[in-house]
């Protein structure tokens, strides 16, 4: 394209860029007249160089674009004269943005509609004049930059207008030439003026750009690019200068773009905006005595009027909009949670509180790992979070070198003396250094030679210290010298000794009465905790069609790892349960009754085939049949029934459970309900489990009845609103990978969550609230195959299986699942061993092409001769099928399981299995799962 | 009577119902002679005119760290609160922007959440089927956790929506996916009445099985969101996966009011116009409907046509203060501002500067129309109002 245009016109259009061609021959229109002479002048068509349309120039990268910041209005010196002063910092997504609206608009917008606090303030600040006329000269450009550069960015715009002379409303604009974007792109050359903090740099800077009127005034300077200074002056009529330059977005983006660089570890220091001191950076006002309250990141400091502007809801705290989600500044980690009178007069006790808190807690603020240095190495993520989440951790803690002695908890500065006792035996750093406190005492204490400090101290404890002493101390405070078995007293239980400890400022063993007070409510503490819970949990997503077994498997999970069943919990299967008696009942008694007339009809139609006879007689015969029950029964049956019927089952029970039980065991025990019962294949709606809770009725109608772990296991769901229920567990990994690092944490956390397929609403809607699991255990009874699910309302049938199967259609297929895991479990292998017998696999449609080879001595239960039984080949024929699918789904490979709900080792081998794939999966992408998105950064370069 | 005796005569008079309902529809269509936008144009009005600058963004709520699912402003000041899939519900104070509480939840699966009318408590739900209320000025134990003040429990399914009644504290709505929208007394923790379910005449799914076109597969017929009635709080609305919406009394839970059919995927969104007498829907299938409670008829479609097959759902609408605005948020991020008299769209919130990254999920207008607050996947909320010398409508 680009070369058949430039044939179509012989002039090249002057300075193409290789780069950006397609825009340039777009804007050529005309050619040149190359025919014979003519007497008249020839209208001359100019080809539009593109890089001579004034733009408002772009800088960096569209990997900016997903920083995402609402523009904020960032303040800058103007003249002093016309103190109307206005940056705007915009922030460009895919839209179009018309500068110098933002600002207006906030303010009018607040003004208007919400009241807000700075609404007043605000708006007076500018000139409707001057916001018209700015608002309406750069969008259009604007707009043209966009086109061209396609990619957009923050730009800041300081109108200097220091000399007066020209008026605020008119604006030069000054291009970006194509290459100085590109140069923008891909250097690290951008290393802007640090030393305009005061002011006084960049105005210099500005006016020394704005005096030579003939050169472009883009900050050249800035983007230390030859190209833009050779570009010829924009069509500017009033000298004025524009500055399209912004210190922080560059420097995001260099974080951003080189990822070969580590964390960007002091944070941004100090701004580098041209704020005189004491001025508020936003509004320009005040003086040094107005409280400001400053950001902890890049120091910017805002008065009362305009610090709720700038910081926004503060989700991380006394952050600037802008510097949200970039590290502190560590020489304000101390003033962490602690914010100025200003902003507690602003706001109310419960939001101040809200601030601190996620100031404290919050992720991009917590102590980078990477910095501490204990014994000679730099710690893990892990090692921090479990040196900060100990008992005892070290106070204060900075970026910088350390040492720990971890047999009595020791803990101080390298090369000094110890100045803490935290929690013995962390599993943090090397071993210590015979050298970590930089003694000369020729003293050891645990391998470290000791300071001459501590080795006075130890004189005055009583403790001979001469020659080559090697000691042991341990946590407690007691000493053991080397090779030698007899301890010497804690030094601890002198009073003398803690005064002396206290002079010398040398850390003391707590007093073993007290020995973790007052660290309850650290909130880094408890963040590190919070960590060391929630990084390594893994979420496992169970989900089945009805009766598929996913309760029995969520239950046999919290027996498995021991995770007790709360007291409401019990409380809710305890109902469940009694509720669930009378269910049975109901459905037994319904069966009843339909055996009785299908047996009296029977009779009475061989009655009539016999022949008349005396009609009374007959009837009284015949109206005993075995499912008959005497008329008290009855009574109660009927009751039963109707009650069930009308749907207010629950609500008479389980209150009226106790009342009835006797009842119900009298029925149970009734010849005429076993008889029924024992045609349980024709009862559908009845579960196995019927006869375990009827046979002891009575017990369980009681009071004070508490489901044993069988009864739990038994009983049908979790919760009585079949609701979401979920389970953490945690498990040691070690026999996973032996070669694992002996230092990291070897327990690894789950967490099960079983949701009944009802409640993912319809077309899985509700799927996309899960897409944070790891793996999905999908659950499939094996015995579905013969079961008819019948859709009530249209008399449809369809089979278990194949509800089964559109399920896991739906869930393979959910777009949140793309590139997930999913564990087939096939549950009820028991049943399909009894069943396979009766009915065979083609009863269910899909599985229609099932014709097993089997041996001559066939033998369903016991394979003799190392052949399948028949269920295992019927098993491995479903998994098949389900691979197929889910292959043909997604062309991904399905893991299978075959579990038997009710044994507990099966369902044990099932979750290992699962935990295994995770396991696999982090080790394909070790980035993904170990890491938070936010450490990715380091451990890509590392 | 046998079974198949039964079968034969349920599976007539099914087809009797289909056919009246049939017989209704075709009816109605002949009843149908205009929609509004038509007789608004005929009337000679023209459409509201909206630049770009007139409804602008003026405060992010930054502070969630999972996708937004709902909001909820209170009556009278400007506080918001937010649920949000990190299993939080945030209270903000919206001209502060600052959050003021920030509730941690037992269960994180969260989708709905409700300030109470005189603002001292809110409620929400989701998956694990039960209607949380917290009482805001309870004293907080020793994680700075709130604590539930009541549980509603009894929904079979996930709690999808809810909503308190209007002046009254100790009401609440829920919709739920077990079928049933339920009436709270908050006080007892009881269900006043259930609407909906097996054995009335609520959302079921033999509905749409009548359509011949079978554009939509029932499969479940769960029930997405309530709104009440502003003016009579006696009646309200319920948006079901069945593609239907159905206007209740509370005083008379064992049957609708009237069922409202026209849409062709589940109903996401139901919202009464401010005169309490219409309301509108917005819907899987891509179109927002207005529907009059009193003849049962549909009044315009709210429809724009996309390019491509992909259809985007309405994910949630709201009306301005005068009605004259429908904000409806698509699943494709768009967020359009139609004019309801014409059926135009004057704005798309989606396309405007700083609007949000990702899909917006709820909206809500505050109390006295001057903004608007937007919730998004994006972990954000934005809170819109009309810009410079706009009247408020």
């Amino acid at each position: 394209m680009p070369g058949f245009l430039s044939k179509l016109l012989p002039t090249a259009p002057s300075s193409h860029d290789d780069d950006d061609n397609y825009h340039n021959t777009e804007y050529s229109f005309a050619m040149e007249y190359h025919g014979p002479p003519v007497s008249y002048d020839l209208p001359l068509a100019v080809p539009v160089d593109i890089d001579q349309v004034p733009t408002a120039a772009a800088v960096a990268s569209a990997s900016l674009l997903d920083n995402s910041s609402v523009p904020v209005i960032q303040p800058i010196v103007m003249g002093k004269r016309l103190s109307k002063q206005l940056v705007d910092k915009l922030k460009i997504g895919s839209e179009i943005t018309a500068l110098g609206e933002p600002a207006g608009l906030i303010a009018r917008g607040s003004s208007g509609a919400l009241g807000s606090l700075n609404g007043d303030e605000g708006a007076p600040k500018l000139l409707d004049g001057i916001r018209s006329s700015r608002r309406f000269g750069f969008s259009k450009i604007h707009k043209d930059s966009f086109e061209l550069l396609g990619s957009a960015d923050m730009l800041q715009l300081p109108n200097d207008s220091k000399d007066g002379t020209r008026s605020p409303g008119r604006f030069g604009f000054s291009k970006i030439h194509n290459d100085s974007c590109e140069l923008l792109g891909n250097s690290d050359m951008l290393q802007l003026p640090t030393d305009c903090m005061d002011g006084g740099g960049l105005e210099d800077y500005l006016s020394h750009a704005s005096v030579d009127s003939s050169k472009s005034s883009v900050s050249s300077e800035v983007l230390s690019s030859e190209d833009s200074q050779r570009e010829q002056p924009c069509h500017v009529k009033e000298p004025s200068s524009v500055t399209f330059r912004d210190p922080e977005s560059v420097e995001i983006f260099q974080e951003k773009s080189s990822h070969a660089k580590a964390r960007n570890i002091n944070g941004r220091m100090a701004s580098e905006r041209n704020v005189k001191k004491g001025l508020c950076y936003r509004c320009l006002k005040g003086n040094r005595f107005t409280i400001k309250e400053v950001c902890i990141v890049c120091n910017a400091k805002y008065c009362s009027g305009c610090v709720l502007r700038a910081m926004g809801s503060m989700p991380e705290g006394r952050k600037c909009v802008t510097c949200i989600g970039s590290p502190i500044d560590e020489s304000r980690r101390r003033t962490l949670g602690k914010c100025s009178q200003m902003l507690k007069r602003l706001l109310s006790d419960l939001e101040i509180e809200l601030i601190m808190r996620s100031e404290l807690m919050c992720e991009v603020n917590l102590l980078p790992y990477e910095l501490v240095c204990v014994n000679g190495k730099f710690l893990s993520q892990e090692e921090m979070d479990l040196l900060q989440g100990c008992p005892k951790p070290p106070k204060k803690l900075k970026p910088g070198r350390y040492w720990y002695d971890k047999v009595s908890g020791l803990w101080g500065k390298e090369g000094h003396r110890p100045c803490q006792i935290i929690s013995p035996h962390l599993n943090v750093g090397d071993p210590i250094k015979r050298n970590a406190s930089n003694g000369n005492t020729k003293v050891f204490v645990n391998s470290r030679e000791i300071t001459k400090v501590e080795c006075w101290m130890m004189h005055l404890a009583g403790i001979r210290c001469v020659g080559n002493l090697s000691l042991w101390l341990s946590a407690d405070g007691t000493y053991q010298e080397e090779g030698q078995k007899n301890l010497i007293d804690p030094i601890g239980n002198k009073a003398q000794i803690r005064l002396l400890c206290a002079i010398f400022s040398l850390p003391f063993p707590p007093d073993s009465a007290n020995p973790s007070g007052g660290e309850v409510n650290n909130p880094v503490n408890e963040v590190a905790l919070n960590n060391l819970d929630q990084k390594a949990l893994h979420k496992l997503l169970l989900v089945g069609s009805d009766r598929s077994g996913t309760s029995t498997i969520f239950k046999q999970a919290k027996f498995l790892y021991n995770v007790p069943f709360s007291e409401d919990e019990r409380q809710n299967i305890k109902i469940m349960i009694q509720t669930n008696l009378f269910c049975y009942l109901g459905i037994l008694l319904e069966g009843r009754e339909q055996f009785e007339e299908e047996i009296l009809t029977e009779m009475r139609k061989n009655q009539s085939a016999d022949g008349p006879s005396p009609s009374g007689n007959t009837r009284l015969v015949c109206d005993k049949t075995i499912y008959s029950i005497g008329p008290r029964l009855k009574a109660f049956s009927d009751w039963l029934l109707q009650v069930m019927v009308s749907g207010n089952l629950e609500v008479i029970f389980p209150a009226a459970t106790r009342e009835y039980a006797p009842l119900v065991e009298e029925l149970w025990k009734d010849a005429a309900i076993q008889a029924t019962y024992n045609r349980i294949s024709e009862l559908k709606m009845l579960p196995r489990v019927a006869s375990y809770f009827l046979d002891q009725a009575v017990e369980v109608s009681k009071m004070d009845y508490e489901p044993s772990d069988v009864d739990i296991l038994y009983a049908e769901g979790i919760t009585s609103s079949n609701g979401l229920a979920c389970t953490e567990f945690s498990v040691e990994d070690v026999n996973l990978d032996p070669h694992n690092q002996p230092s990291t944490l070897l327990s690894r956390r789950f967490e099960l969550i079983r949701v009944h397929p009802k409640n993912l609403g319809g077309n899985c809607k509700w799927l996309e609230m899960f897409e944070d699991v790891g793996i999905i255990l999908f659950c499939v009874s094996l015995a579905d195959y013969v079961d008819e699910f019948s859709d009530d309302l249209n008399g449809f049938s369809t089979n278990k299986m194949m509800e089964s199967k559109k399920l896991f259609e739906r869930v393979a297929t959910h777009p949140n699942f793309e590139h997930k895991d999913i564990l087939l479990i096939l549950n009820k292998f028991d049943l399909l061993e009894e069943k396979i017998d009766q009915s065979p696999l083609t009863k269910c449609e899909w599985f229609h092409d099932f014709s097993p080879v089997l041996s001559h001595n066939y033998n369903s239960r016991n394979s003799v001769n190392n052949t399948h039984t028949l269920a295992q080949i019927a098993f491995h024929y479903i998994a098949q099928k389900f691979k197929e699918l889910f292959y043909s789904l997604t062309g991904h490979k399905l893991y299978v399981s075959a579990v038997t709900g009710l044994e507990r080792d099966t369902v044990g081998e099932a979750i290992t299995y699962a935990r295994t794939i995770l396991k696999w999966d982090e080790e394909k992408k070790p980035n993904y799962a170990l890491f938070d998105s936010s450490y990715s950064l380091d451990t890509t370069t590392s | 009577m046998s079974v198949a005796e039964l079968k034969e005569r349920h599976m007539a008079a099914t087809e009797t119902v289909n056919s009246l309902r049939e017989r209704l529809k075709q009816k109605r269509l002949l009843l149908l002679d205009t929609d509004v936008a038509g007789y608004a144009r005929a009337q000679g009005k023209s459409p509201v005119t909206f630049g770009p600058t007139d409804l602008v963004c003026c405060r992010t709520l930054q502070g969630h760290t999972g996708k937004v699912y709902s909001l909820d402003w209170t009556t009278e000041k400007n506080r918001i609160v937010s649920a949000s899939q990190d299993g939080r519900l945030i209270v903000w104070n919206a001209l502060t922007s600052q959050k003021t509480h920030a509730i941690k939840l037992p269960c994180a699966w969260v989708m709905t959440c409700a300030f109470s009318p005189n603002g001292l408590s809110v409620a929400c739900g989701g998956l694990d089927s039960v209607c949380s209320i917290f009482n805001l000025n309870s004293p907080t134990d020793k994680d700075g956790n709130l604590p539930i003040s009541k549980m509603l429990s009894g929904h079979k399914g996930y709690v999808s929506s809810c909503q308190y009644v209007p002046d009254e504290d100790t009401h609440l709505i829920t919709s739920s996916g077990d079928q049933t929208c339920v009436l709270w007394d908050i006080s007892t923790g009881l269900r006043t009445s259930v609407f909906g379910g097996e054995f009335q005449s609520g959302h079921t799914a033999d509905v749409l099985s009548y359509d011949g076109s079978h554009h939509y597969v029932n499969t479940s017929e769960h029930i997405k969101s309530v709104s009440i009635s502003a003016s009579n709080s006696r009646m309200f609305v319920s948006g079901s996966c069945d593609a239907t919406a159905r206007l209740w009394d509370t005083r008379a839970a064992s049957r609708a009011v009237r069922t409202f059919h026209g849409h062709e995927g589940d109903v996401n969104s139901v919202r009464f116009f401010p005169d309490g007498n219409r309301f509108g829907t917005g819907s899987d299938d891509g179109t927002c409907r207005l529907f009059d409670i009193r003849t049962g008829h549909q009044l315009q479609v709210y429809h724009q046509q996309h390019g491509d097959n992909e259809v985007p759902h309405v994910t949630s609408i709201a009306f301005s203060i005068s009605g004259r605005l429908l904000f409806a948020s698509y699943s494709n991020g768009h967020c359009y501002v139609w004019d309801t008299l014409l059926a135009k769209v004057v704005l798309n919130l989606g396309s405007l500067q700083n609007s949000h990254d990702s899909r917006i999920s709820c909206l809500g207008l505050s109390a006295d129309g001057s903004a608007l607050c937007t919730g998004s996947w994006d972990t954000n909320l934005k809170i819109w109002a009309f810009g410079g010398h706009r009247r408020v409508i």
